[in-house]
């Protein structure tokens, strides 16, 4: 596998980028709808039900959200940044409810993003790249 | 005055913000700790600036015990360095030496 990057043109490798970001993408998308809906489900069946029973006592943030910086992040940064999302995410739940801390939990994944990415690739180059294209795939 | 390295803005922020939480410094407080400061940073680039800052030598990190509250999760514990200490001094100074602000820059005088 490593040796098909490494014999890839630039080119190539910038189009396969671009598809496994499109490919991301439309992950998120199809996520936050089927999450959307899932609240919509929850939040209509809450209304007969006894409130302690809808909230669970740990709450355990986006699998697809910790997914996202595990691929951009060292293996010890990752488990510490998915420990530090879980415990801030439980502390929004309990005091705004689950919708703001999952909108919460989405922007700080999603602003995080670009500085991780900057720093992936500006200390490997298209190593880096193949990097995570191995990450992806394993 | 002279020093051979700059500091940006947030970096000191980070690292003000680890010496103030002293022992407890990890980076969920961290984070916390800026956002009651007002400064809404993400995340990952908090890390990214907590990578450099190691990078540069100006902080130390260890892995702390997982706990529950945290999935089992555990926590990456900060300490600022002696040269970070020295490189936040020098930042002050400069602030102090440059502000048109009497009263600030008697402040660093005293201090």
């Amino acid at each position: 596998m490593f040796e098909l990057i490494k014999n890839l043109t630039r080119v190539e490798i910038l189009t396969l980028m671009g598809a496994i970001i499109s490919a991301i993408s439309s992950g998120f998308s199809l996520h936050i709808l089927i999450s959307a809906w899932r609240a919509r489900r929850i939040k209509f069946r809450g209304q007969a039900q006894p409130k302690e029973n809808l909230e669970p006592k740990i709450h355990s943030p986006a699998a697809t959200a910790e997914l996202i910086l595990h691929l951009l992040l060292k293996d010890d940064e990752a488990e510490a940044v998915g420990g530090d999302l879980q415990e801030r995410y439980s502390k929004k739940v309990e005091r705004f409810g689950n919708r703001r801390a999952y909108i919460w939990l989405w922007s700080q994944v999603l602003r995080s993003i670009w500085p991780l990415v900057k720093r992936f690739f500006t200390a490997g180059g298209f190593l880096a790249a193949a990097e995570f294209i191995r990450r992806l795939l394993s | 005055m002279k020093t051979k390295e700059n500091i940006q803005e947030f970096e000191e922020l980070v690292l003000l913000a680890i010496l103030k939480l002293g022992t407890g410094a990890y980076g969920a407080a961290i984070h916390e700790q800026l956002e009651e400061a007002g400064r809404n940073v993400a995340i990952g680039a908090l890390y990214t600036t907590l990578s450099r800052l190691e990078k540069k030598g100006y902080i130390s990190s260890w892995m702390g015990e997982a706990t529950a509250e945290r999935g089992g999760r555990a926590k990456k514990f900060f300490k600022v360095e002696a040269s970070g200490e020295t490189l936040l001094a020098t930042a002050r100074n400069y602030r102090r030496y440059l502000s048109p602000d009497p009263g600030y820059a008697m402040e660093g005088g005293a201090a």
